[in-house]
């Protein structure tokens, strides 16, 4: 009976080699940053946009309209945002609060794309973690509120949750170890 | 028994090298029962004494009438020790200490498992107040018997017996131990009084008329079949001047091929359907994303969703050796051919009987029979005890090829004439379904004839495939005995080696995850309880909590902080996928049947567009 050790390709190399599926999910991370940085920004836009009698001038000056922006504990343990400005003011829904947390997130996730795209395993495992506190954040708000946007950002960190399992990109990161191969047929006990 | 049986089992007796702290040997079966007592324990009752300590011996043994079925016979060789031979003892094991006679355990037994395993060890542990357990001061008692009775130069024994079975000529050496102290003093699964370990070294016979060794198998705690069993020429047999080697593990007695640590797992059989439910689950999860080590895909999953309690069976072979050439040899071995009054006719058990319903801390039966009385397999069938009966001994290969190539040739020719028959027979139905054709007033006629001419076809494809195949297999056995008579040919079956001692780079285990590991179970039953007098309003939160920084902190150490992180995110993921389907079931349907008619379409243009241009 020959037993050789031998090792996966992707093993033997030092430095993984960024396939075409790395870069794509390297891509799909940084497009997933842009969007989690936009996302709370978009929700007051939004709100605003739904207000009577609302017009982009008001917010003017633009300084001046962030510092009145206030996180307050409307009843426990809910929190809102509430803006205030010179001839108007905004109560964002509690659902909403929560997304405050994106834009940091997807800040973090930014460097973090550039060191999955880079092959460094700890790339790998921050964007994973990053998934998993979006994730779990998201269900969270889901569960408590159903605000609209969890919908979003349940399906695009989920599927980026399953694209960074992909074969292809795991074992770019973690390559498979030595096995060993015996040669002959195996006969079972 | 014959003096070639004898000289043949002197011939391939093994050497067994034991662990430093080793206090048993095998011994004369005769000097322990004469210094034992005989009991029966009848179900709900007292046990009562049959024979009293010195009046027994073999023969008195074999003699004794059988208990009813329901009864339990066994013989008790250890009476509790007084306080002061328990002193006495504990005084020369801390002189041996000091020269450096004693055990040393191994790094981190329970750090080389998970979590939940050394959860099921603190309850198996617990057990142990509930089963039956031989006292703990017994090992003691045990060790002073043993060397009172045995003496400063006790010449160790085996029993010897030869077997023919299957073309085969069997050597199965018995040794019997006063006692298996593998949990009081190699911190093992169970300690009881009585101890019986078995070899086997399976011999043929070549043309020329000698006898020569190819097998051996080491009986290793319950397991049978091919993974007990190594070939003569295995490397990892060791053999010295012709003698196996035999590694015994430390109290325990089981025989290993290489010596070290072996982890040997208690599976708990009430957890047996949880963990297999868990990996199926993991099974399928690996099938789906593809994260399956090619060689072995079920280990993964194995060593996940293991509900095993760990143990370490030290087989270190770095204290006494027994054997020929070594410091102790054997002195003359006892025979089992013919099978003594006392092998064959004592069923009960040859130690303390501790009712323990797992049967770990019961006593063994004798070298015949198991602990229920029934005949061991090892006994009546030594060959299919080691996964030796689907193995022909290399001098009945040839004749047992002829033999099957006789019995296949048989059945071509009975094919062949089978078609021949069938064909003609097909042939004629055919014409006759040709001829009624165009016969309106034979139509039922011409039905039932198609019919039949379709049976038949089909019964002979059937038949010319089973032709083929056993042609094919014949030419296999004539190339098989081409290669035979050239010397090409394998006659030793491949087999799958079980797990070998655990390998330096394994244990290299720091001192905090082992530290970790000892104390963390502790931990969490103390935090339990702080949770439950302190805050309970906040019990389950805390549990929750609590909990999860143990299993955080438990894959920090074991640097699986990666696969816990990416494992809790995928089941986010799933459950994020539930609620997507759950929210917006119908969009999904919808979808689903558009994107189908929309790849329809599609495809159907392809292959219009293709056969125009055609």
């Amino acid at each position: 009976m020959t037993i050789q050790t031998v090792q996966d390709d992707n093993a033997t190399q030092s430095q993984p080699v960024r396939s075409w599926l790395v870069s794509l999910v390297g891509f799909l991370l940084v497009s997933e940053a842009i969007f989690l940085m936009v996302l709370f920004p978009a929700l007051i836009l939004l709100r605003l946009w739904q207000l009577p009698d609302f017009s982009p001038s008001q917010l003017l000056p633009l300084q001046q309209t962030l510092q009145t922006f206030r996180l307050q504990l409307i009843t426990t343990p809910e929190l809102a945002l509430q803006a205030r400005w010179a001839t108007g003011e905004l109560q964002l829904l509690p659902g909403h609060a929560p997304a405050l947390i994106y834009p940091f997130l997807g800040v973090t996730l930014l460097p973090v794309s550039l060191f999955f795209w880079r092959g460094k395993r700890y790339g790998w495992t921050l964007a994973v973690l990053i998934q998993g506190a979006s994730l779990a954040i998201a269900l969270a708000t889901y569960f408590r509120y159903e605000p609209f946007y969890t919908y979003l950002l349940l399906f695009v960190c989920a599927m980026m949750a399953f694209s960074l399992n992909f074969h292809g990109v795991k074992t770019a990161f973690f390559p498979l170890e030595a096995v060993i191969k015996v040669t002959e047929p195996e006969l079972e006990g | 028994m014959t003096a070639t049986d004898l000289e043949l089992l002197r011939q391939y007796e093994p050497v067994i090298r034991y662990t430093r702290g080793e206090s048993f040997f095998p011994m004369d079966v005769g000097l322990y029962v004469s210094d034992s007592s005989l009991w029966v324990q009848p179900p709900g009752r007292p046990a009562t004494q049959v024979a009293t300590q010195g009046e027994l011996n073999l023969e008195k043994l074999a003699q004794m009438p059988n208990s009813s079925p329901t009864d339990i016979q066994y013989l008790k060789f250890i009476e509790p020790l007084e306080l002061r031979e328990m002193i006495a003892y504990t005084q020369e094991q801390l002189k041996q200490r000091k020269i450096t006679q004693h055990f040393e355990t191994g790094r981190g037994r329970l750090a080389r498992v998970g979590f939940i395993s050394r959860v099921l060890d603190l309850l198996f542990s617990l057990t142990l107040f509930l089963r039956g357990r031989v006292r703990g001061d017994t090992s003691a008692a045990a060790a002073l018997e043993y060397e009172h009775l045995s003496g400063p130069n006790s010449i160790p024994r085996y029993y010897g017996r030869v077997i023919h079975q299957d073309g085969w000529i069997i050597l199965q050496y018995w040794f019997f131990y006063a006692f298996n102290n593998w949990r009081s003093g190699f911190f093992g699964v169970n300690d009881h009084e009585a101890d019986w370990e078995m070899i086997h070294v399976y011999l043929y016979k070549t043309t020329d008329g000698i006898l020569k060794p190819e097998w051996v198998a080491y009986a290793l705690h319950e397991e049978a079949g091919d993974n007990i069993r190594r070939h003569w020429d295995d490397p990892e047999l060791e053999r010295i001047a012709g003698h196996p080697v035999i590694y015994a593990g430390a109290g325990s007695h089981a025989s290993y091929f290489s010596p070290g640590e072996h982890l040997a797992e208690l599976e708990v059989p009430i957890f047996t359907p949880v963990s297999r439910f868990f990996r199926r689950i993991a099974a399928i999860w690996n099938r789906f994303s593809s994260q399956i080590n090619p060689a072995n895909p079920a280990q993964h999953t194995q060593e996940i969703f293991a509900l095993r309690v760990p143990f370490v069976d030290y087989a270190r072979g770095d204290g006494k050796s027994i054997g020929p050439g070594q410091t102790v040899e054997w002195g003359e071995p006892a025979l089992l051919n013919p099978i003594p009054e006392w092998v064959q006719h004592y069923r009960g058990l040859w130690g303390l009987y501790t009712k323990d319903p797992l049967s770990g801390e019961n006593a063994p039966a004798g070298p015949m029979y198991n602990r229920d009385g029934s005949v061991r397999r090892a006994w009546y069938d030594p060959v299919g005890w080691a996964g030796l009966d689907k193995v022909s001994p290399p001098n009945l290969v040839l004749q047992r090829l002829t033999q099957r190539k006789a019995a296949l040739q048989i059945e071509i020719a009975q094919l062949e004439t089978q078609i021949e028959t069938q064909s003609q027979k097909l042939a004629g139905l055919s014409i006759e379904v040709l001829a009624i054709e165009q016969q309106p007033h034979l139509k039922h006629l011409w039905t039932n004839l198609r019919q039949e001419v379709q049976k038949h076809s089909l019964e002979l494809a059937s038949l010319r495939a089973l032709l083929a195949q056993d042609r094919s297999q014949m030419e296999a056995l004539q190339g098989y005995e081409e290669r035979l008579h050239s010397g090409d040919a394998r006659i030793v079956p491949a087999y799958r080696a079980r797990s070998r001692p655990i390998r330096e780079p394994e244990m290299r285990i720091n001192r905090l995850v082992e530290l970790w590991s000892a104390v963390s179970i502790g931990i969490l039953m103390i935090g339990f309880v702080a949770l439950m007098i302190f805050y309970r309003q906040h019990f389950i939160a805390g549990l929750v909590i609590m909990v999860s920084l143990f299993i955080f902190l438990e894959s920090g150490f074991r640097r699986q902080l990666p696969q816990l992180i990416n494992s809790l995110t995928i089941g986010l993921a799933v459950v994020a996928l539930l609620v997507l389907i759950f929210e917006f079931f119908w969009y999904l349907v919808v979808l689903a049947v558009l994107t189908a008619g929309g790849f329809i379409i599609w495809e159907n243009l392809r292959e219009l567009y293709s056969a125009r241009q055609r």
